[in-house]
């Protein structure tokens, strides 16, 4: 009776299937006693006459001439038989399975090769679907195709529509699990057929499903806030294996939630300090913009807040970062494989995300701290359609400057302010608009002795469209400027020195995502730059400065590009990529050139054209292939390597090692050639304990061409003939990254250990004098052997949590003196050592903070939270600078300048309505 | 509660601004490598009938202290040699240096020769450049703001010499750098009876450590205009008569580079945004061993001088002369003989206007 049944239902299912076919064939089935049969009309007859007797159903239908062929009569031996007939059948989409030795079964042809198990199996989910206690995804019809099925969906707390962050996935009690990213989206590939999902986040109810997937779909669940709950302690920022699975090398995702746990400076949340506990990532020094990413220079590094790219990210001269806490989602920093939709820069890319708007009710955060206070405004214009992000920031310190009785501090002012605001429409679930906007300023007077003013602006505009469920196509606009002015306030000379960039980007992008976890990226990129490389002027009515303006710099960057992630097998995954890019000078411009020598020697060019106004020239190009491979070895482990070009068309010009106002951009040229690097990266990563701890072992190379260095004593500053001040040359940086990091729990950690090196060769051989170092490969300004951190945070409760970071690195190099000689009046002028040859003294800090999360119920408006931290805790005088300094007569004293030596304690209050 | 905020936030908002504005300043132990067995060649040629001098040293290690200075050599040959191939030989007199009276002529152009201990070191061929002189300088008072250690803000007396003059030949700009000296009077201050308490004249270099390099293309029209030449601290020096003379030198690209680089190098208020100081590459090298660095230069240079004189009455800011601040029970050696001051004499110069 069982067999007649599961037989029954698997016929069903085959009418289901075929009614589209135009044949409508029907049953199938069976039969008894033919296996010994040896006579083929005896064998057709009687298969014949029992599917009529106990099913009450033709075989086939006359009018369509479906009578039995000859061949089949003519059957030799039931094997023929059965051939015979998948023969016949085939042709109708059918196939004839052998159920047992007495009983045979004709199902769908993709059922042929199943087994009986298989068989029971799927009718059983076909009597499950049926019923409303399961959620079905896919159709039954594609349950073959493949043993597995990618499910992906976001999950969102419904009372403010924002993405839930860190929501656990957990399918069949945690046997496959993952976690929702940034965007509260997540993917995960199950094996197809039933599965209960279990899905869990802090501060939301659990929820549960019987769930039946038959093939790729979408799952999207609204998690219910708990009736306490806390607003800021989710820790998680990806999947839990995704370190693993990622095919990418030498990615670091952090989410905002993660980065507002870190000890900070003032209470300032800040993106770019968190950066600096991730292995492979530091900074040339306290209070210093940008950061060294693989020993890369900080020009080098491409940073984008969505679209809008930050030339300058730091306010207050690099104490703080440009980024608003409350309106930064995540940040994903690119340090090894570069996707080739990110290109211009050869070191790294960092992209972090703004909030996205909240399309059903309004919701408003912010905090007040010590040196800055921030909002951030969040909700729907037209509920479900407009929506709108709108925070900044401002400096709170000036007020404080006037309570302070030194008049050199009361004449000193440190303003800033960003304001940003992201407005979205949505046409329909699968198209939309959006702009975005952004503006910050900084205004830094120093007493009596400098004044700095940078300001970067931003706007961009976006059309999003959803082609067919599965093409993904994005437009979009963005321009950009970056401005700043230096004022050395000197009584006699001032100088006032003003640069900028300035810069338009179109962008069209199309992912076509295959369902197969294989996405294909392509798109088009189109830059144009204009750069202000400088101008000098006095800077006070009787300054004797002359006024200097260079002429503004244009060019053009044009870049293709192609991504697609390729499944080779089970095991292997690829992710490979071409980004072709382009680069044009534009007129008007005065090209010099300076013949077949390898240097450029002031007043010694051969010859010089002028590139007329709006006309390109001097056009390059770069081949930039991405290639990454990731090989699963099982047991939450996978090895991984990577290979990537990266090409540089507009260079940072400086000639201090920190980031500061007087450094300029300049764009490539004649004798300016792009910068490119060669980068490989290989790696293992293992998970133990249920993706509990993420091990990682990573080792990289990265060979770079064209790389800028300034000669000594250098005159950069407003020269038309920069090339004259600088050199061309190699650059190598190379090193192993060790990360140990626990991110569920109460307590959790992160350990990162980055051994390496940072070279680079001057090698000038038509003078060799100027050579650096004798032509000697020699330590970059970036080259710290030894980076170590450790981050710790414990939760003992949901109320209160305790974090500690730990650091230490090795001394960046320096020029230092080693002799001194008398010449003439100047007694005991320093002898300086070859470039780079010295280190500052080691750097260590540890701070710490605490989080306090007064509880409150979900229907309580005012929510609010403290920090408390303390920056440098044991006081180190970490040295910024060593530098030297005449005392007196012959004599030459070592000074050591830190720029925080002292202990920092902070308190911020943190709201949210 | 709210006074406690404020006041950490007071005490805060000072601690960061202070730190950014001078950071945390501290002298530190620092340890470098021996510099190479190298000489120190240090010589000035002018268009002026003086004593051209040449010195020679050996280079010394910053491990051997701050106030050493290297060992004279004694026992080099210097030649001056001119594109005519004139020779002109400059004995050793003493503590390194080997001088000869002697003036150089505009427009030619000359070389130093130095052999030592088998070896030859030698010079490029620099011109000597047409003399610019000086329109005129100006010596003024000012206070200048500082912030002590403690964050508090004192005023610093100072002295500062300014500079009116053109900086171009005629015909195009010219690079000059500068030396500023002068005499001042000190006058001895003690209850005696004989000898008559004297009044020395001290000469001194007031510019010790600082050099300023100029480029006339620098400057509208190639003129300066009250120019800060030096400014220097307004003390016991300055308590009676006194005396600045200027001399401006005309020298030409390279060796103002070469002035220009070591200014960077030298000068007192380098600070973390000034360039990072590197070689200075001297104009002479070891022709016997090219691989050996040779440190110093050989300028050649047409000179000016101008002379300024005043005293604190004039400038109407009186000084406390430098025995008034003792006691009479204490006062030091220099305010009963005020001949043990080095560069001192009792012999009133001849230019001597008071």
């Amino acid at each position: 009776l069982i067999r007649s049944k599961i037989i029954l239902l698997t016929l069903a299912s085959c009418i289901q299937i075929n009614m589209s076919n135009k044949f409508h064939l029907l049953l199938l089935l069976f039969i008894t006693n033919l296996l010994y049969s040896q006579n083929p009309q005896s064998l057709w007859t009687r298969f014949a006459k029992d599917a009529i007797a106990k099913f009450g159903v033709a075989i086939y239908h006359d009018s369509l001439g479906m009578s039995p062929p000859t061949s089949l009569l003519n059957s030799a031996s039931t094997a023929d038989f059965q051939q015979e007939l998948n023969k016949f059948l085939l042709k109708d989409n059918m196939a004839i399975l052998v159920y047992n030795e007495s009983q045979w079964i004709i199902t769908p042809a993709d059922l042929a090769t199943a087994t009986i198990a298989d068989l029971k199996s799927r009718e059983n989910l076909l009597q499950k679907s049926a019923s409303s206690d399961y959620k079905v995804i896919g159709k039954i019809e594609n349950l073959r195709k493949g043993s597995t099925a990618t499910i992906s969906g976001k999950i969102i707390d419904p009372k403010t529509n924002l993405a839930i962050i860190g929501a656990e996935i957990s399918v069949d009690n945690g046997s496959i699990g993952t976690v929702t990213d940034a965007n509260g989206m997540y993917t995960i590939e199950v094996p197809k057929g039933e599965h209960a999902i279990t899905i869990t986040a802090e501060g939301f109810e659990q929820h549960y499903e019987d769930m039946i997937i038959y093939d790729a779909g979408t799952y999207e669940v609204e998690l219910n806030e708990k009736s306490i709950s806390l607003d800021e302690i989710i820790v998680s920022e990806k999947a839990k294996d995704k370190n693993v699975r990622e095919v990418l090398t030498g990615v670091q995702e952090l989410s905002i939630k993660e980065i507002k746990k870190l000890p900070s400076f003032m209470g300032e949340v800040d993106v770019m300090k968190s950066l600096l506990t991730l292995p492979g990532v530091s900074s040339t020094g306290e209070g210093v913009g940008g950061i060294i990413v693989r020993g890369g220079n900080t020009s080098q590094n491409l940073i984008y807040q969505d679209d809008i790219v930050y030339y300058n990210p730091s306010h207050a001269l690099g104490f703080f970062s440009l980024f608003h806490p409350d309106l930064t989602e995540e940040a994903k920093l690119y340090k090894g494989s570069m996707p080739s939709k990110f290109g211009g820069r050869i070191s790294s890319v960092l992209q972090t995300n703004t909030v996205n708007g909240n399309k059903e009710k309004w919701a408003l955060k912010g905090g007040l701290g010590l040196t800055s206070s921030r909002i951030a405004l969040n909700g729907p214009i037209i509920k479900d359609k407009l929506t709108l992000v709108l925070g900044g920031r401002l400096s709170t310190i000036n007020w404080l400057l006037g309570e302070v009785d030194v008049p050199e501090v009361q004449n000193s002012k440190v303003d800033f302010y960003d304001l940003q605001t992201k407005i979205n429409y949505f046409f329909s679930p699968t198209t939309s608009i959006g702009m975005q906007y952004y503006s910050s300023n900084d205004d830094v007077k120093l007493g009596n002795q400098a004044k700095f003013d940078y300001q970067t602006t931003g706007a961009s505009a976006y059309f999003k469209k959803t082609i067919g469920g599965n093409k993904f196509l994005t437009l979009k606009y963005t321009q950009g400027d970056y401005k700043s002015a230096l004022n050395d306030l000197l009584r006699v000379n001032s100088t006032e020195f003003k640069t900028g960039v300035n810069y338009q980007t179109l962008k069209a992008d199309l992912v076509v995502d295959d369902n197969k976890n294989s996405p294909l990226n392509v798109g088009i990129e189109l830059i144009k730059y204009k750069v202000n490389p400088g101008a000098k002027g006095p800077g006070a009515e009787n300054s004797e400065v002359l006024n200097k303006i260079l002429p503004i710099d244009n060019a053009l960057e044009l870049a293709l590009f192609v991504d697609k992630k390729i499944n080779v097998s089970s095991k292997l995954s690829l992710q490979s990529g071409l980004r072709l890019s382009g680069f044009a000078n534009v007129g008007e411009k005065i090209l010099r050139y300076y013949g077949t020598k390898d240097y450029f020697e002031k007043g010694t060019s051969t010859s010089s054209s002028k590139l007329a106004s709006g006309k390109m020239g001097n056009t390059t190009y770069g081949i930039e292939p991405r290639f990454s491979a990731n090989y699963d070895l099982g047991n939450a482990a996978s090895i991984k390597g990577s290979y990537n070009r990266t090409y540089q068309y507009i260079a940072q010009i400086s000639n201090t090692t920190a980031a500061t106002p007087i450094d300029f951009w300049q764009l490539s040229d004649q004798n300016l050639k792009p910068q490119h690097a060669n980068t490989v990266s290989v790696g293992i990563f293992k998970n133990f304990k249920n993706n509990e701890w993420e091990t990682s072992l990573e080792l990289y190379h990265s060979d770079i061409t064209n790389v800028v260095e300034y000669r000594d004593f250098a005159d950069l500053l407003a020269n038309e003939e920069v090339e004259t001040s600088l050199l061309l040359g190699k650059g190598k940086n190379y090193g192993a990254e060790l990360s140990l990091k626990k991110s569920i729990g109460k307590f959790t950690t992160r350990l990162a250990y980055t051994l390496s090196r940072s070279l680079r060769k001057m090698d000038i051989k038509d003078d060799p004098t100027l050579s650096i170092n004798d032509g000697a490969w020699y330590r970059s300004n970036f080259d710290k052997p030894h980076d170590f951190n450790l981050l710790m945070n414990i939760n003992p409760s949901q109320r209160i949590s305790f974090n500690f970071n730990f650091n230490f690195s090795t001394g960046r190099p320096i020029t230092a003196p080693y002799g001194k000689f008398d010449d003439w009046n100047l007694l005991g002028s320093p002898i300086f050592s070859s470039r780079n040859n010295y280190r500052i003294p080691d750097y260590h800090r540890l701070d710490i903070s605490m989080n306090i999360f007064p509880g409150y119920r979900k229907d309580k408006k005012w929510k609010s939270s403290w920090t408390l931290g303390v920056y440098n805790v044991y006081a180190r005088k970490n040295a910024y600078s060593v530098y030297f300094r005449q005392q007196g007569v012959g004599s030459l004293s070592t000074y050591k300048l830190s720029v925080l030596g002292s202990i920092f304690p902070s308190i911020t209050y943190n709201f949210q309505i | 509660m709210m006074i406690k905020i404020k006041y950490i936030a007071i005490l805060s908002a000072m601690i960061i601004t202070i730190v950014t504005i001078y950071g945390c300043i501290s002298e530190i132990e620092y340890s470098a490598d021996d510099p190479p067995n190298s000489i120190n060649i240090s010589g000035l040629i002018t268009n002026e009938l003086e004593d051209q001098e040449v010195e020679i040293k050996k280079v010394v290690s910053l491990e051997q202290g701050a106030t050493v200075v290297g060992d004279p050599i004694s026992d080099a040959t210097v030649t001056i040699i001119d594109s005519k191939n004139n020779k002109y030989a400059l004995p050793y007199t003493s503590k390194g240096i080997y001088t000869t009276k002697l003036k150089f002529v505009v427009g030619e152009k000359y070389k130093l020769v130095v052999n030592h201990q088998n070896k030859v070191y030698e010079s490029k061929f620099e011109e000597l450049q047409k003399p610019v002189p000086i329109d005129s300088i100006n010596l003024t008072y000012f206070e200048e703001s500082a912030v002590a250690q403690n964050g508090t803000v004192v005023k610093n007396k100072k002295l500062g010499v300014n500079l009116f003059t053109k900086l171009h030949d005629g015909n195009k700009p010219v690079y000059t750098y500068y030396r500023v000296g002068g005499q001042f009077e000190f006058k001895e201050d003690e209850i005696r009876i004989a000898p008559f308490l004297r009044t020395c004249f001290i000469s001194t270099q007031f510019d010790f450590g600082n050099l300023l390099a100029l480029n006339g293309a620098d400057y509208p029209n190639n003129v300066i205009k009250d120019k800060r030449l030096l400014a220097t601290n307004y003390d016991y020096r300055f308590a009676f008569n006194f005396g600045f003379r200027i001399d401006q030198f005309v020298v030409n690209e390279s060796t103002y580079r070469y002035w220009n680089n070591l200014s960077q190098i030298v000068k007192p208020d380098r600070s973390i945004f000034d360039p990072p100081p590197g070689f200075v590459k001297s104009n002479i090298i070891c022709t016997t061993n090219p691989s050996e660095e040779v440190y110093g230069s050989f300028t050649v240079a047409s000179k000016s001088s101008v002379w300024k004189f005043t005293n604190s009455n004039r400038l109407k800011v009186p000084m406390t002369p430098y025995c008034n601040q003792f006691g009479f029970n204490f006062r030091p050696l220099e305010c009963r003989d005020c001949r043990t001051i080095p560069g001192s004499t009792t012999d009133k110069p001849s230019y001597w206007p008071y």
